[in-house]
């Protein structure tokens, strides 16, 4: 064999060993099911966004370690929204038009999901949120959105249940004039009415509001039995520390979001005691895979998982038992799935949408911080213990 | 509703405290403007790294918040601001000296998103906060949070120092001198160059005492300083552009309306205040309520 002969085939050889290597990464490669997402991973949702995050990539590394997704493994392809909805918006189009993703998950926060469900809709595909629950979402007539946490107007109705048994009478309502905030308090004005609870106050703060000072004087003149406040963290530790200031102590507290995280304890020490809240889900909640999830979940990321990665989590069952009932990835299918099953996740109720897609069979719980910890005292079928009440005045307490 | 007079002076009160935060906040923008003809974006930003400031020395060293405002805060974002203005801003001055209150402006937002992301990035966007004294006095039947009134006396105390400093000190006297007329304070031998990085300097550090204060009142997070660069500048267009009585004023004066207007028509439109005011000097007094003709 002459030089020049030898030197061809060795030419010849690697390429054929690349064109092998090309062909079987491609195959490789569309055998795995990308599913896509944008998340809020910088901007004014990131933590939340990251915690939503975390949730989906658990699942993901669950599913494939049972052997995928219909047999084959998942994949999530995710880019960072910056919390922008028009950037999210774009995302989703890159998704489906040029990353040719399988399957969508949506992103955080409702008003990003507002904008992202436009696109997915256009191209009629099938978006499973979890990280949103405005109406508004819902109320476009969408065929393509279906929801997983409870909405809005499910936040207290346990609350108020509880509140009815105790017989308090009148209601202060005080929010922030944010879209979320100000359809909670919606929410709440429409509950008190059902409840035969009478409204004796209400008022709107700006977003990010530094001083309640004046709001907190104006309550303690009309002291109404419950206060609901329709916050955010900074505003319901400042709220609550500014009661204490003013020694202004309601029968019954509900603050939103705020008292939902551990932060809001971190801040207020004992402070933080008696105030409800909303609760979609605990880890202490016994439903299936729960405690299975929260060891995992602590094993990849090294911190307790928030509501958020749960409900992310969740999200996904959803999509994973859609998936296998339409048993395939058409868009149609799953679609059809979606809109008629009936799923067990990690959150309290059961998912079920009625037919514009919106979560119905979800529930979410009321938390009441006690003695440092945040328990469940609503439904029964969760409570970790009873909730106590009415809120015990400033000076008599420990 | 029915108005009680104790619910009057509790607003005022309220105001009061929240106003003398506004003041010191504003000072620092009203000098950097003052002197330097530049606007800037970034003053709030510089409040955000006080507060964080002061939150880390109490996580990390359990330095007292009130020690880490002369100890950590203010020198740290003293420095921070010298290294600003002598890399970057005095470029700008020497690439662009025509436009240089528009470049300046602009880099100067530049630099606030900058800032924001990294620390988002750093410190993640979680609220923080630094407990601090929790309870309140009561006198009269008006509670007087004790944090407030400590948060009160040293924004007074810094304020008062360096009202004091500009009037007295050689160094203060310089820097009026170089704000009235830069070209005439050098012909008299006055260093403006290193006038421009004493005063940006200590504009940042005000910035960064008043988040100090800000980190044992509220929870810190990185946007945080956003409002105050609005609201400093409503301040010092309210007090007079470069006006130092008048960022104090104005501090005060925007506390008072905030408490006041959400007393008697809402808090809703609390925020609102600050921005009528600010068109309604526009209008009819530019020069704000301190500045002078021409200025």
């Amino acid at each position: 064999m002459s030089a020049k002969k030898f030197f061809f085939m060795n030419i010849l050889l690697v390429l054929t060993v690349s064109i092998i290597f090309l062909f079987t990464s491609i195959a490789f490669a569309g055998k795995v099911i990308k599913i896509g997402a944008s998340m809020s991973l910088t901007g004014k949702y990131a933590r939340t966004g990251v915690y939503t995050k975390n949730g989906y990539e658990l699942w993901a590394e669950q599913i494939n370690a049972r052997g995928g997704l219909l047999g084959q493994k998942v994949k999530f392809v995710v880019y960072d929204d910056q919390s922008d909805p028009k950037k999210a918006a774009k995302l989703y189009e890159k998704l489906i038009t040029s990353d040719k993703v399988n399957l969508l998950m949506g992103p955080y926060s409702s008003g990003v999901t507002f904008a992202a469900s436009t696109v997915t809709e256009k191209y009629k595909f099938p978006m499973i949120t979890a990280g949103a629950t405005s109406e508004e979402i819902w109320k476009r007539g969408y065929k393509y959105v279906f929801g997983t946490g409870p909405h809005n107007e499910l936040y207290y109705v346990g609350a108020f249940e509880i509140a009815k048994k105790w017989g308090f009478k009148t209601i202060g309502i005080i929010n922030a004039d944010d879209l979320f905030p100000s359809s909670l308090a919606k929410a709440v004005h429409k509950l008190a009415k059902k409840s035969g609870i009478k409204e004796i106050f209400s008022e709107e703060f700006p977003k990010g509001a530094k001083d309640f000072t004046t709001i907190i004087t104006k309550l303690k003149a009309k002291n109404p039995d419950i206060l609901f406040g329709g916050t955010y963290l900074p505003d319901s530790v400042l709220i609550v520390r500014q009661m204490r200031e003013q020694k202004y102590s309601p029968k019954m507290i509900i603050l939103s979001v705020g008292p939902s995280l551990p932060d809001f304890q971190k801040s207020l020490g004992a402070d933080a005691n008696y105030v409800m809240c909303e609760s979609f889900w605990e880890p202490a909640i016994n439903t299936p895979g729960n405690k299975e999830f929260t060891e995992a979940y602590k094993k990849k990321f090294g911190a307790e998982p928030e509501y958020h990665s749960a409900w992310a989590y969740s999200g996904c069952q959803v999509l994973e038992k859609a998936v296998k009932e339409a048993g395939c990835l058409d868009k149609e299918k799953i679609r059809k799935a979606l809109a008629k099953i009936e799923v067990t996740t990690l959150l309290p109720g059961v998912y079920k949408v009625d037919s514009t897609g919106m979560q119905i069979g979800q529930i979410s719980m009321v938390a009441q911080w006690l003695d440092g910890k945040r328990e469940v005292v609503w439904p029964d079928k969760h409570a970790t213990k009873k909730a106590v009440l009415p809120v015990p005045s400033w000076d008599k307490r420990k | 509703m029915e108005i009680s007079l104790s619910m009057f002076i509790q607003s005022l009160v309220g105001g009061i405290f929240q106003g003398s935060i506004y003041a010191l906040v504003a000072l620092g923008l009203t000098i950097v403007f003052g002197v330097m003809r530049v606007l800037n974006l970034a003053h709030g930003t510089f409040v955000m790294l006080g507060a964080y400031m002061t939150f880390w020395a109490y996580t990390l060293f359990k330095i007292d918040p009130l020690l880490s405002i002369i100890l950590v805060s203010m020198p740290a974002l003293f420095i921070l601001g010298l290294a600003i203005q002598r890399w970057l801003i005095s470029r700008l001055f020497v690439i662009a000296p025509e436009d240089f209150e528009l470049m300046s402006a602009i880099f100067c937002f530049g630099l606030s998103s900058l800032f924001i992301n990294l620390a988002i990035y750093f410190w993640t966007a979680d609220f923080r906060s630094v407990r601090y004294i929790t309870d309140a006095l009561t006198i009269g039947g008006i509670s007087f949070s004790k944090v407030r009134i400590i948060s009160f006396v040293v924004a007074i105390a810094i304020t008062s120092a360096v009202a004091l400093f500009l009037k007295k000190a050689n160094l203060g006297i310089a820097i009026r001198a170089t704000s009235q007329n830069r070209n005439s304070a050098e012909i008299c031998g006055i260093p403006t160059k290193r006038i421009f990085l004493f005063v940006f300097g200590l504009g940042c550090a005000l910035a960064a005492a008043g988040g100090s204060l800000l980190s044992i009142q509220y929870a810190i997070y990185p946007q945080i300083g956003d409002d105050y660069t609005t609201k400093s500048f409503c301040i010092i267009i309210l007090g007079g552009m470069g006006s130092y009585l008048g960022a104090f004023a104005g501090g005060l004066i925007l506390g008072l309306a905030e408490a006041l207007s959400s007393l008697f028509i809402g808090a809703k439109f609390s925020e609102a205040v600050a921005f009528l005011a600010l068109i309604l000097i526009l209008l009819f007094k530019p020069t704000g309520l301190f500045g002078k003709e021409g200025s």
